[in-house]
């Protein structure tokens, strides 16, 4: 039996290697210097790594130029995420749909297209971080004034609403770090 | 095969989350970093904000990202206080000093990614960018506070515990330690004693370490008052009986007279 997990994971570690040796799964896009929000959004599509589509008046957004200082060099397998990062460095959120994700801006964004997650997965970071989200807080029996929980909203730019139940609605990273510094009061 | 899949998953995962860092885990270059002296270079090669951020950049493998008006700003910085010297900086001083010098010139530091590529961005303090800046700020538990010392550009938020303050009082008193209602903040919260804290690294970890000072200074007032209560109970009640005692006495020679 041991003999059987060791040689697994043996297997496992060396069919890991041989795929990255391949270059399977580190596929490399490049991302001009003077590239813009746009050129990142168009290569991330093309690429397959994002099905992203911008929101009619959030178009402006796309002609932000990045100021990047040199090509950027992004895996296949981390574009998304990073275009994520990108977006939301930019002031703008992705609203998930049904096999096509919208650009908005953050300030645009409402709440009720926000994505209902568990929190558990919201701590686990296994969203892209500009993914609007939305979650209660505090949960059912949990201790915590929704005074705190409004406090650590406003400073996160997250919305909050609700009175019993209260509901954080925001990009992924930014609830993140709300109910993270709420656990801890 | 179930235990193979199993294997496999755990493999990838282990994989995958050891190129995972922290957004904390900066990369150190391998060997110390030269910074030219400004009265060295002709005027147009003066050496400005922009020139380190790139500088840094190339060193460490990261990439910079900044708004339109940021960019102008480090354009136009000098990186004054290296107007004397070439500066040579230890590979480990590196991050450290970097902020340093972008910090005295109001330029707030923001990692945005910990898995490659890594990126950051550097807002001016000069920019619109100030008002929503407290945004930026990452949270930090805590117990990892102290990491917090060597990051004199970052914007922090923590929650720090204060079991024996009255943190009303105490947040309303230090209020005008904050001149900088952007990029400074604390606030009482909890029906428990709780503060949230936000500023740059050095200055939330020192009004951290003051509030765990002025509240283990408050436990020891209380714990002061508490004895000094017991001890002037039990003298009541050692007076108590021993007037019951005295009045004993006299109700015995009265009886016995």
């Amino acid at each position: 039996m041991r003999l059987s997990i060791a040689s697994s994971t043996l297997a496992a570690l060396l069919l890991l290697s041989g795929c990255q040796s391949l270059g399977l799964g580190r596929a490399e896009v490049s991302v001009p210097a003077t590239a813009t929000l746009g050129d990142v959004v168009t290569l991330a599509n093309s690429s397959g790594a994002s099905t992203l589509v911008w929101q009619r008046d959030s178009e402006q957004y796309a002609l932000q130029s990045l100021g990047l200082g040199g090509p950027l060099r992004v895996s296949v397998s981390r574009l998304d995420d990073v275009t994520h990062a990108l977006l939301l460095w930019g002031g703008l959120v992705v609203i998930p749909g049904d096999g096509q994700d919208r650009i908005v801006a953050a300030e645009d964004a409402s709440p009720v297209e926000a994505r209902q997650v568990d929190r558990a997965l919201l701590l686990a970071e296994a969203l892209p971080p500009a993914t609007f989200v939305m979650t209660t807080c505090p949960l059912p029996g949990e201790v915590g004034s929704s005074k705190d929980l409004r406090r650590l909203a406003e400073q996160w730019g997250v919305h909050l609403s609700g009175v019993d139940n209260l509901v954080l609605a925001g990009p992924a990273d930014r609830v993140t770090k709300v109910l993270r510094a709420f656990s801890a009061i | 095969m179930k235990l193979s899949l199993v294997c496999l998953a755990t493999a990838i995962l282990v994989a995958e989350s050891a190129q995972a860092g922290d957004l904390l885990d900066f990369p150190i270059p391998d060997s110390s970093v030269v910074i030219p002296a400004n009265s060295d270079l002709a005027d147009a090669d003066e050496f400005t904000i922009e020139d380190l951020i790139a500088l840094y950049s190339k060193v460490t493998g990261q990439h910079c990202l900044m708004d339109s008006e940021t960019q102008a700003y480090a354009t136009n910085t000098l990186a004054t206080p290296l107007a004397g010297e070439a500066m040579t900086i230890a590979p480990e001083r590196l991050q450290v000093t970097f902020e340093t010098f972008l910090i005295v010139n109001d330029f707030v530091f923001t990692p945005l990614t910990h898995g490659e590529p890594r990126l950051f961005t550097v807002t001016s303090l000069n920019t619109g960018a100030r008002s929503t800046i407290k945004s930026l700020a990452m949270y930090l538990p805590p117990d990892r506070l102290d990491e917090a010392a060597a990051h004199p550009a970052m914007l922090f938020t923590t929650v720090v515990n204060v079991p024996h303050t009255d943190v009303r009082q105490v947040t309303t008193s230090l209020r005008s330690m904050f001149s900088d209602p952007n990029t400074q903040q604390m606030l009482p919260v909890g029906n428990a004693h709780a503060i949230v804290l936000t500023g740059y690294g050095p200055n939330v970890v020192s009004l951290a370490q003051l509030l765990a000072v002025a509240d283990e200074a408050e436990r020891r007032a209380i714990e002061e008052r508490r004895r000094a209560h017991e001890e002037s109970k039990a003298d009541e009640s050692a007076e108590t009986s021993q007037a019951c005692d005295v009045s004993g006495a006299k109700g015995v020679r009265v009886a016995g007279a």
